[in-house]
């Protein structure tokens, strides 16, 4: 069942024994050992003892616990939850779920009150320790969703009014601190009258819950919060399954708890994904997975695809699945044992094939072992590995790439490839917030990466391939147009991220109009297409001293000169501004490594500075000479 | 009939995880009366918790009525037949 997280692979008796055997957590460093656990179907006691370890270790831990988990590869978020509803049986599931993301949660619930209230009186407290994520969640019965029978009126009334209700707490929190804010969608219910009419008769529950969730949509871009579909969810699960039933009155709960693991999912999924934690990359195999049959045996005549075969017809809806994926941005990679020519042969060949060898980033078909196609195709597209999602019929490759890369998603699938859709779609692996010109363009960008690669190799030296590039490179202060895709570079840039320092959309919003801050968004373009916004920096200023506060890119682009272009740049305003020294500091994480010597590179000096491995650099602005750079810049509006 | 050594074996190890209280005694005789945290959102926890355990389904009335571990218990041998 859905709900059970049927694509996470049962424990087995050995894992059982190590969850008895744990102990308590020594410090935090042990999150590691616990994370390693995380990623299996645990039953509800078990995630719960795993939350309550968490929850034990993170409260013994010392002041600034966050940087150590930073520094072990972990994300710390503290989320503050505010519900009409009872929420607290939900923190410790929610933290156990949350470490399958890469995410060590710090969880804080809010039960039964009116949100407005409990805001207004802890306005102090949340102005001076801000959580890092504000999740509200108000039951039809908080939001009073309620009208007429038949009245169109008095139900738009009632939506409007339960929409500008969020929508004012929104601004309330707005207000206060800068933190993403969470909302989440209205579920039907299995308790509603579920006839006919009351699918279209306005004022019925059914359609006010359906108009609700049509205009919470709206305040999306308008209050910069994230919608949690909570009603997908339901929807998902069935609303049989997802009804409190008897948990409604004896303990107030929204749902039934059979389905808090299922909510922790999607929950965690989307607080790792504002902390640049979502998947992006779809590795296929090839044999029974893309296509039915072993083409190596039964040649590309006997593969079952599409035609009249039942189990063709579910591959090309494996098929479809993968294209619709890759619409969204994500990149498809085929890893398949199997003689290359053969397999490549019937890809191009079969006449059913709805994938097309465009579609695909990287073919990695050979007798070696899956574990080494998948390392080196992280190597060769720049990503992590806890970025991929592997799918193979095969339960033996499956667990060998589970035991050997903890961090790559491997969805546990039944025999009868009809049956996978529904569990690969449940465990919504791609979750991400919005869908940029860029992630429509990302599976483009990659194919035409290839031609400038064969560019590269024929040029007869560096500087003459990078000036047959014909680069030019795009840049201005933030501005409300570029605010979304900046936000999406700040929250999903790891390696090329000097600070990491994750702001929220509306932090990015406030920059806009900040004074004190010069803010760059870098686009680059080239002869073989648009890479789109590709780097943002953004300085502090001061009178003599500029510091860098945030510095990141897009490691497609590295290699092509695009960090001296961006000094020369930054040293340009600075001295425009009348500062004499700008000012970088590296703050050193598991993903960064790539960084550690960019500001020796582009020619600032070392300075002695504190914390935990960071490292200080300093430029004397009358000492420094623009390098002359192969790509031509074009500036808009001066920061 | 169910065990009464091992139903306060197990009942004890759900009290001490629930109520995160490691050094927790129960005895047939406990209640919410004179078990300090058994509060009403504990009492929630223990009863999905007992209900996993003894894989029952306990009903609304039956869940507003236990607050007592004889309580718990004579429930559980009601369901169990």
């Amino acid at each position: 069942m859905l709900h059970e997280l049927s694509w996470l692979p049962q424990p087995t008796q050995t894992e059982r024994e190590g969850l008895k055997q744990f102990g308590d957590l020594e410090g935090l460093a042990d999150i590691a050992r616990l994370a390693a656990l995380s990623g299996r179907r645990w039953s509800d006691a078990e995630l719960a003892v795993i939350g309550r370890k968490l929850r034990k270790v993170i409260r013994g831990a010392a002041e600034g616990w966050q940087a150590d988990a930073k520094v072990l590869g972990f994300s710390p978020v503290s989320l503050l939850m505010l519900f009409s509803s009872t929420a607290s049986h939900m923190i410790e599931p929610l933290m156990a779920t949350a470490l399958r993301y890469g995410v060590v949660l710090d969880c804080r619930v809010v039960e039964y009150q009116e949100p407005e209230v409990w805001i207004a009186q802890n306005t102090n407290q949340l102005c001076q320790a801000p959580p890092d994520a504000f999740l509200l969640s108000l039951d039809r019965h908080a939001l009073r969703l309620h009208a007429q029978l038949n009245n169109a009126d008095d139900a738009n009334r009632s939506v409007d009014a339960a929409v500008n209700r969020i929508a004012g707490i929104c601004g309330q929190v707005a207000s206060i601190t800068n933190c993403p804010i969470i909302v989440e969608s209205l579920p039907r219910s299995a308790t509603d009258p579920q006839g006919g009419i009351d699918a279209w008769l306005p004022g019925s529950p059914r359609t006010l819950t359906a108009d609700f969730n049509h205009r919470l949509s709206t305040i999306r871009s308008t209050h910069s919060c994230s919608i949690l579909d909570v009603a997908g969810i339901a929807d998902l699960v069935g609303l049989d399954t997802w009804d409190a039933g008897r948990f409604r009155h004896t303990a107030k709960m929204a749902f039934s708890p059979v389905c808090v693991p299922l909510y922790a999912t999607r929950l965690a999924s989307l607080l790792a994904s504002q902390h640049g934690r979502s998947r992006r990359v779809l590795v296929l195999d090839l044999d029974n997975t893309v296509w039915g049959g072993v083409v190596g045996d039964d040649g590309v005549e006997g593969l079952l695809l599409g035609g009249n075969s039942a189990v063709g017809k579910a591959h090309i809806e494996i098929q479809q699945m993968a294209l619709a994926y890759r619409e969204r941005g994500v990149l498809l990679c085929v890893a398949s044992k199997n003689t290359r020519e053969t397999a490549l042969d019937a890809f191009r060949r079969h006449p059913e094939m709805i994938l097309k060898e465009s579609d695909i980033s990287l073919f990695e078909i050979n007798w070696e072992s899956k574990v080494g196609s998948i390392i080196a195709m992280a190597k060769a597209l720049n990503l992590g590995l806890d970025a991929f999602v592997f799918v193979d019929d095969n339960p033996m490759e499956r667990k060998q790439v589970r035991d050997a890369l903890p961090m790559v998603a491997v969805p546990e699938l039944p025999q009868d490839p009809s049956a996978w859709l529904p569990i690969i779609q449940a465990a919504a692996y791609f979750d991400q917030q919005s869908l940029s010109q860029e992630d429509l363009a990302r599976a483009e960008y990659y194919k035409t990466n290839t031609q400038r690669a064969e560019l590269q190799s024929s040029a007869k030296d560096e500087g003459a391939f990078l000036e047959s590039l014909q680069m030019v490179m795009n840049i201005t202060a933030f501005d409300p147009a570029g605010r979304k895709r900046i936000a999406q570079l700040v929250a999903k840039s790891n390696q090329f991220n000097l600070t990491t320092r994750r702001y929220s959309e509306s932090q990015i919003a406030d920059f806009e109009n900040d004074k004190s801050v010069a803010t760059f968004q870098i686009r680059l373009a080239d002869i073989f297409g648009d890479s789109g916004m590709i780097a943002v920096v953004i300085c502090r200023k001061g009178d003599a001293i500029w510091e860098i506060d945030t510095w990141l890119m897009s490691c497609r682009v590295l290699g092509r000169g695009v960090e001296r272009a961006t000094l020369n740049v930054l040293v340009s305003h600075a001295r425009a501004a009348g500062a004499v020294e700008l000012r970088g500091l590296y703050v050193p994480t598991p993903k960064n490594g790539i960084v550690v010597d960019h500001y020796e590179k582009l020619g600032f000096r070392k300075a002695p500075v504190g914390a935990a491995g960071e490292t200080m650099w300093t430029l004397t602005l009358e000492d420094f000479t623009p390098s002359p750079s192969p790509i031509k810049i074009l500036e808009g509006e001066a920061a | 009939m169910i065990d009464q050594t091992r139903f306060l074996d197990t009942l004890t190890e759900i009290f001490r995880q629930e109520l995160d209280n490691p050094k927790l005694e129960l005895v047939m005789t406990s209640s919410q009366a004179n078990i300090f945290d058994w509060d009403s959102l504990a009492h929630v926890r223990i009863i999905l918790a007992v209900e996993r355990a003894f894989q029952v389904q306990f009903d609304v009335a039956e869940i507003e009525g236990i607050d007592s571990v004889r309580g718990i218990y004579d429930v559980i041998a009601r369901h169990k037949g």
